[in-house]
């Protein structure tokens, strides 16, 4: 049975589905929509993977998939690609980020101050079992008056722009680089060493578990860099375009977007005086435990002798999600014609060695 | 059932690359495009170029066809396809700097595309991979092209030639054939 | 100019799946794939709705070459009825309305997994193979970005002391598909993981065959009638797989590549594995030539080395059209 369930085509194909799909229950709008609402870092993760801004979308991918992550994450990648690309929008400018939590950890306190945001970073993990009597209600802060706060969530200055001031770290570089001319990874094969724009692209559509893989075995001391967390941040970004006739900027919507950036310790700078150095994440969607991997992954990817499994071609390669999940699942298709073929040469060599065995044998019964 | 269906200009791009696939395949043999003439030209570039190339045209209405399509012009040492609707010396000095490509990454040699005309060229023998054994080959393009070109192709470096013919007939040469002029 | 002329009139997908973006890349990477045989030229390689590793190259290559006027056989293994190999015709068909067929005689486009039909491959046929690993130096050289500066220089020595460590350690090469070939005398290429059967298939063909690995972004060609000689030694040469004994159970036929089948008792039986040929065989149709006669004889002599002392007598004796250069 096991053998002929490999093959029987479309029928065998379509009942097997059907077996998936009742296991899932039915599809309708209200799950998408209770799922958009519930999950939204689930949808993050997903939407990051997948490469596309979308949250009903990665929404009914979960509800289509039943949760299978790399499956949704897939489902919004092939998506994705059929979309025709009609404009580019304005690069992100970090002076205009509507940042909801910004927090460092090189510094007590910093310019524009410790923002702790929306998080369970010092909240007691406490399953809340009411939840499964009764509703238990979101807890609803104090309202923020303008009279009894100071924070202006789009003016929050980036820690690294304190350090260069301190002349502790090169000044941020300019990129002229206009938005078509960008490297992009989705439309050119990632070739190693990559472009900046690419690796940081890579790194964007990671697989969370990979990078956080990879990531942790760099802090527990694998070609380690010491890094500090510089600044984690949340916030949420205008994407922005220029009309093709007016050239008016406009905001074409709004998205979660989240950066993290980690110090190595200093190393000679290209003025051959010591200085600090720079690891940085990005990704569309708020995941902050990928992002401070992935910098960190940065930063080791820049070391002159980083360690093997910290070099951008074995990040970059082992890291993406699509590839990764689909060539591990491959190995399920048959491979009867290549075993076949293998077990043709172990049968020669132990005829070899079996030819051998006599010959000496043979020798030692003349000796 | 998704719907599903193929415009007329998807379906041209469709034909233009088969045949230029199968010419590519197969040095020198004749293949048939839906247009002719400068049109041919036209259509090879609607089915290849797009914003992520730049090419290189000294004609100007191939050249605001082709920008139509978001392809960025260039000069010829920049460009990916040069599109040359006349065939003459003057084109020697563009053809000269056309990339070849490098031995990291030879794909970034460029392709000529030409409009021949039906008087006789030069005489061609050509061999490799593609011909089962050598073919002639008499195009309207005169011995200093094929000189020129041997002189620049040096397997797995130059560029590949696609010859359209005014009548809608597309040869290619890519690099890899051996060129003899007669 | 508005933004609505940018984009394309409604429609679920694009004819065959990939927008135009997609097929203008596929095209223009094709087109120097072939210009320069065996040589890896980088793509992008979209996402498909198929998990990464189950045929994405492939089915990139298919759906930038398909027509409505085509006719598409897959085959995984050599089946056609393989459950990837069902899945993949049903989109190809869904999403270009091509005609299918299992028959070989009748495909225009074969995009295979881990196969070369048996049947001889005519010149309006394209091949497409599915490549898990398009690089061949990978065994000697992890990284791709080396191993392109060895195929830059041509640097293939190490290919050779692999092969030489095999013979010294064991007598034979242990490399079983996927046995690394050198095209038009310049790029060392895999031809996929193809049975070594099947490699001589593509030497001096008659079709064009594409290659392509979607997860590495890779795709190669090997036009017609192109040189494609194995990694070998003159004095140890290369040799297909030994099943000369062996016999498809439901028709007798011999010297076709074969599967074996295990049986509860620990015996096994043989299968051709190119199932549409069994089943012209099994039904007494007619079949196209094939690659190797009935006696096991590859169609270019002289391409494979003799194998037993009568046929190393013959070719001692008649020399060969083709021989083995030096």
């Amino acid at each position: 049975m096991a053998y002929v369930a490999a093959r029987g085509g479309e029928a065998a194909i379509e009942r097997a589905e059907a077996l998936y799909r009742r296991l899932l229950g039915p599809l309708d709008p209200g799950l998408v929509k209770g799922l958009e609402q519930a999950l939204p870092h689930l949808l993050d993760r997903v939407m990051s993977e997948g490469s596309l801004y979308a949250p009903e979308l990665a929404a009914l991918a979960l509800a289509q998939t039943g949760g299978d992550l790399y499956e949704a994450v897939l489902l919004l990648r092939a998506y994705r690609t059929t979309l025709p690309r009609l404009a580019y929008a304005l690069p992100i400018e970090p002076e205009v980020l509507f940042t909801v939590r910004r927090v460092s950890a090189a510094f007590k306190d910093i310019p524009g101050g410790q923002i702790l945001g929306p998080t369970l970073d010092y909240s007691h993990r406490l399953l809340r079992l009411g939840g499964l009597q009764s509703d238990v209600p979101p807890t609803v802060p104090e309202p923020v008056s303008a009279e009894n706060c100071d924070f202006e969530p789009q003016q929050v200055p980036f820690v690294a722009d304190w350090h260069r001031q301190n002349g502790l770290m090169p000044p941020r570089p300019t990129d002229p680089t206009p938005g078509p001319a960008i490297p992009d990874l989705t439309r050119e094969p990632l070739l190693f060493p990559a472009p900046r724009a690419q690796r940081l692209q890579a790194l964007s559509r990671a697989d969370t578990g990979g990078v956080l893989a990879l990531g942790y075995a760099n802090m527990r001391g694998y070609g380690a860099i010491h890094p500090t967390v510089n600044e984690v941040r949340l916030a949420y970004a205008e994407v922005r375009l220029q009309h093709p006739a007016t050239g008016a900027v406009f905001s074409a919507g709004r998205v979660r977007y989240a950066q993290a950036e980690v110090l190595t310790k200093f190393r000679p700078g290209p003025d051959g005086k010591p200085t600090l150095e720079l690891g940085f994440a990005a990704s569309l969607g708020w995941n902050e435990v990928k992002l401070i991997a992935a910098a960190m992954l940065d930063a080791a990817m820049d070391l002159p002798e980083p360690h093997p499994a910290h070099t951008e071609e074995f990040v970059l390669s082992h890291t993406e999600p699509v590839e990764a999940s689909g060539f591990c699942i491959h190995y399920k298709l048959p491979h009867y014609v290549t075993f076949g073929s293998d077990l043709d040469a172990l049968r020669k060599a132990r005829a070899q060695a079996v030819a051998e065995q006599e010959a000496s044998r043979s020798a030692e019964v003349t000796e | 059932m998704p719907t599903i269906f193929l415009s007329p200009q998807e379906s041209q791009d469709h034909t233009v690359f088969r045949s230029l696939l199968r010419a590519m395949s197969r040095p020198g043999e004749a293949n048939p495009l839906p247009l002719g003439a400068k049109a041919a030209l036209q259509a090879i570039g609607q089915a290849l170029l797009d914003l992520e190339t730049r090419f290189y045209t000294p004609d100007p209405h191939l050249q605001q066809q082709f920008l139509r399509l978001g392809s960025r012009a260039s000069g010829p040492a920049e460009a990916d396809f040069l599109f040359f609707p006349e065939a003459d010396e003057r084109i020697w000095a563009d053809l000269v700097q056309a990339p070849i490509g490098s031995l990291l990454h030879p794909e970034t040699g460029a392709t000529v595309v030409v409009l021949t005309r039906p008087s006789p060229g030069a005489r061609l023998r050509l061999s490799g991979p593609g011909l089962a054994a050598p073919a002639p080959l008499e195009t309207g393009l005169p011995e200093g092209f094929w000189r020129l070109r041997n002189e620049r192709v040096s397997f797995p470096l130059g560029w590949d030639v696609l010859l359209v013919e005014p009548q809608g007939v597309c040869r290619a040469v890519p690099r890899s054939t051996t060129v003899e002029v007669a | 100019m508005r933004l609505a002329e940018l984009a394309h009139p409604r429609q679920d997908y694009a004819y065959a799946f990939l927008d135009a973006f997609a097929k203008r890349e596929l095209r223009r990477r094709l087109l120097k794939a072939v210009a320069i045989p065996g040589y890896q030229v980088p793509y992008a390689s979209r996402e498909v709705p198929l998990a990464r590793g189950w045929g994405t190259g492939g089915l990139q290559v298919t759906l930038a070459l398909v027509g409505p006027e085509d006719v598409v056989k897959v085959i995984d293994q050599g089946d056609d009825q393989s459950v990837n190999a069902a899945n993949l015709r049903r989109f190809i068909a869904r999403m270009s309305g091509a005609r299918t067929t299992t028959d070989t005689a009748l495909a225009t486009l074969i995009q295979s997994r881990h196969r070369i039909p048996e049947e001889m491959l005519g010149p309006v046929q394209i091949l497409v193979l599915q490549v898990p690993y398009p690089e061949p130096l990978a065994r000697v050289e992890p990284s791709f970005a080396r191993a392109r500066e060895l195929h830059a220089d041509a640097e293939y020595g190490q290919v050779w002391l692999g092969l030489y460590e095999d013979l010294v350690r064991y007598r034979t090469p242990t490399q079983g598909a996927d046995y690394p070939v050198l095209v038009h005398g310049r790029y060392l290429m895999a031809p996929s993981p193809i049975p070594r059967w099947d490699n001589p298939k593509l030497h001096q063909a008659q079709h064009l065959t594409l290659l392509s690995a979607g997860r590495e972004k890779r795709v190669y060609a090997v036009p017609p009638f192109t040189e494609v000689r194995p990694v070998e030694f003159s004095d140890v040469p290369f040799e297909v797989e030994d099943q000369r004994g062996w016999a498809d159970w439901q028709t007798g036929v011999r010297h076709k590549f074969m599967t074996e089948l295990p049986q509860a008792d620990g015996d096994c039986r043989y299968e051709l594995s190119d199932r549409d040929y069994a089943r012209k065989r099994a039904a007494g149709l007619p079949t196209q030539p094939t690659y190797y006669n009935e006696e096991g004889r590859f169609y270019h002599p002289g391409y494979l080395a003799p194998r037993t002392p009568a046929e190393r007598l013959e070719r001692l004796l008649h020399g060969s059209p083709d021989d083995l250069p030096a």
